[in-house]
């Protein structure tokens, strides 16, 4: 299929347009998609350090609390004299009003006082924390509680779940807990150690610094401890909590003690997470911090971006139409109405080329008309008897030889003036060629200047 | 045969036609239009009568439009 100028114009424009769209939104959504995934990093990685700032925010909370109680007088008394009631009411209410999961206090031997959750009094309270706080340390620190130790204060349900992974499947049971522990030293007026507290906040379903980071910084925050997701603003397509929970991703540079960035699926959901390891006062790794921000919030971006592009890539292909079609036609009349001139030129041209043709093998038949009549008139002058006179004497075959001399006389005649007819018509015709030559040369600079740009001196 | 006389709408067809006629074999002779023949251009072609079918054939082949025939 032939296309015509017109079409041959318009579609190089919308085609190089096309083109320069096509290629920008491939190239801005090359360069979006690092720049975000760069930028979705560094969230993340703020996140993160956001997340980490609630949480050593609790852990300061609940060092001040147990030193705060450590350092009452009437706490101090009541130690002194064994008070477990006394102690019991005011354990109870500190730890009501501060959120606190247990606060226990020992004597100096390590054996309980009183418990803000009551009973056990008189029971060792089997704690390397409370060891070292009767040695006179003030000890803060995340740390991860057996069965053992959670069972005397009451809060071994809480970490009672069984762990599923995806599927809902159960791949084990939750056996430690992770919380935020501290003891202090309780001394009397003589600043002799007499006993020692210990409080914390048990983590595992203890929703308030994953919902605070959650609420603070955009993201979903997750606490995870042995491969286990036991606190998490994360939720199940059903809006529940993601919790207990198995996960796996990045649980090998945890337990490195390295922290892990990446892509990381939870609940179905791809996040783009940061995990950092959570150590406790000896630097180990006891638990995971997970921060993360879901996925599609950039691919969302990146799409938006690249729709508006391409929106806005159409509009510009209209606006362009809208502009060159009118000068594509101004530019294809221009060389159609110079196309036209010089087939018309061509073709009077070309008629003076076959009419010197023609007249040429006109001129030739007439020669040879007028070379076959001389015969004829030399034969009658060399064969035709003569008078004494010296005129033709007449017979039949003379007579016949002159008949045909005439009637070719009088083809000549007609040839002749076919031959006048032809040279004014050629004589018409080659003075139309001369003006025919300009026009062909005018439309030589007019196409000229259409391609140039540049007007003819 | 008697010859047939072909004319054309102009001295320039007539020519073309002549031109036409001989490339493709057919003797054909440029003669004064008779006084019988109406048409703008002063010339006409004169060929042989048994010729005529192949002219004509030779003309529509070349895209030149006949005028008439005067037989």
């Amino acid at each position: 299929m032939k296309l015509g100028l017109r079409a041959r114009l318009i579609g190089t424009i919308v085609g190089a347009i096309l083109v320069f769209f096509i290629v920008s939104a491939l190239a801005a959504r090359s360069t979006m998609s690092n720049d975000l995934s760069s930028l979705g990093r560094k969230n993340v990685q703020s996140g993160s350090l956001g997340f980490n700032g609630y949480w050593e925010q609790k852990r300061d909370q609940v060092r001040l609390l147990t030193q705060q109680v450590a350092i009452q007088e009437a706490i101090r008394k009541n130690v002194g004299a064994k008070a477990t009631k006394a102690l019991e009411t005011a354990l109870t209410s500190v730890a009501r009003n501060a959120g606190l999961s247990f606060l226990t206090i020992v004597d100096r031997n390590g054996k309980v006082i009183a418990r803000a959750n009551g009973g056990g009094a008189g029971l060792e309270l089997k704690s390397a924390y409370i060891k070292r706080a009767l040695q006179g340390e003030s000890v803060n620190t995340a740390t991860r509680l057996s069965l053992d130790e959670l069972t005397p204060e009451a809060l071994a349900p809480q970490i009672s779940a069984d762990i599923k992974n995806e599927s809902g499947a159960v791949t084990g049971k939750m056996t430690e807990g992770l919380a935020l522990v501290s003891a202090a030293p309780i001394s009397d007026t003589n600043e002799r150690t007499v006993g020692a507290v210990y409080g914390g906040i048990l983590i595992n379903h203890y929703y308030d610094i994953v919902d605070q980071a959650s609420r603070a910084l955009g993201g979903r925050s997750a606490l995870i401890i042995d491969n286990a997701i036991v606190s998490s603003t994360i939720s199940r397509p059903n809006g529940t909590r993601l919790v207990d929970s198995a996960t796996t991703t990045g649980m090998s540079e945890i337990k490195a003690g390295k922290s892990y960035s990446g892509v990381d699926t939870q609940a179905g959901v791809q996040y783009l997470a940061q995990i950092d390891p959570i150590l406790n006062d000896q630097n180990e790794v006891v638990a995971a911090r997970w921060y993360g921000v879901p996925l599609a919030q950039f691919n969302d971006i990146q799409n938006h971006t690249t729709q508006s592009l391409l929106l806005w890539g159409l509009i510009g292909l209209v606006i362009a139409l809208a502009l060159a079609i009118p000068v594509v036609e101004a530019v294809s009349r221009a060389i159609i109405k110079r196309s036209k001139q010089v087939s018309e030129s061509a073709k009077e041209l070309a008629v003076i080329v076959v009419g010197t043709e023609v007249s040429g093998d006109h001129v030739a038949q007439t020669k040879a008309a007028v070379e076959r009549q001389g015969e004829l008139l030399m034969q009658i002058a060399t064969t035709a008897p003569m008078s004494s006179e010296g005129t033709i004497a007449t017979n039949t075959g003379v007579k016949n030889t002159v008949l045909a001399a005439s009637e070719l006389n009088a083809e000549i005649l007609g040839d002749v003036v076919v031959i006048d007819m032809l040279a004014q018509e050629m004589n018409g015709r080659m003075q139309h060629a001369v003006t025919r030559v300009n026009e062909l040369n005018d439309v030589a600079r007019g196409l000229d200047e259409l391609v140039s740009g540049k007007s003819a001196a | 045969m008697p010859d047939v006389i072909l004319f054309f709408s102009s001295n320039a067809d007539t020519m073309i036609a002549t031109k036409a006629l001989k490339d493709s074999g057919v003797t054909a002779k440029m003669i004064p239009k008779p006084a019988s023949v109406t048409t703008p251009a002063n010339l006409c072609l004169s060929i042989d009568g048994g010729a005529e079918s192949s002219a004509v054939a030779a003309l529509g082949k070349a895209n030149i439009a006949l005028g008439g025939v005067v037989k």
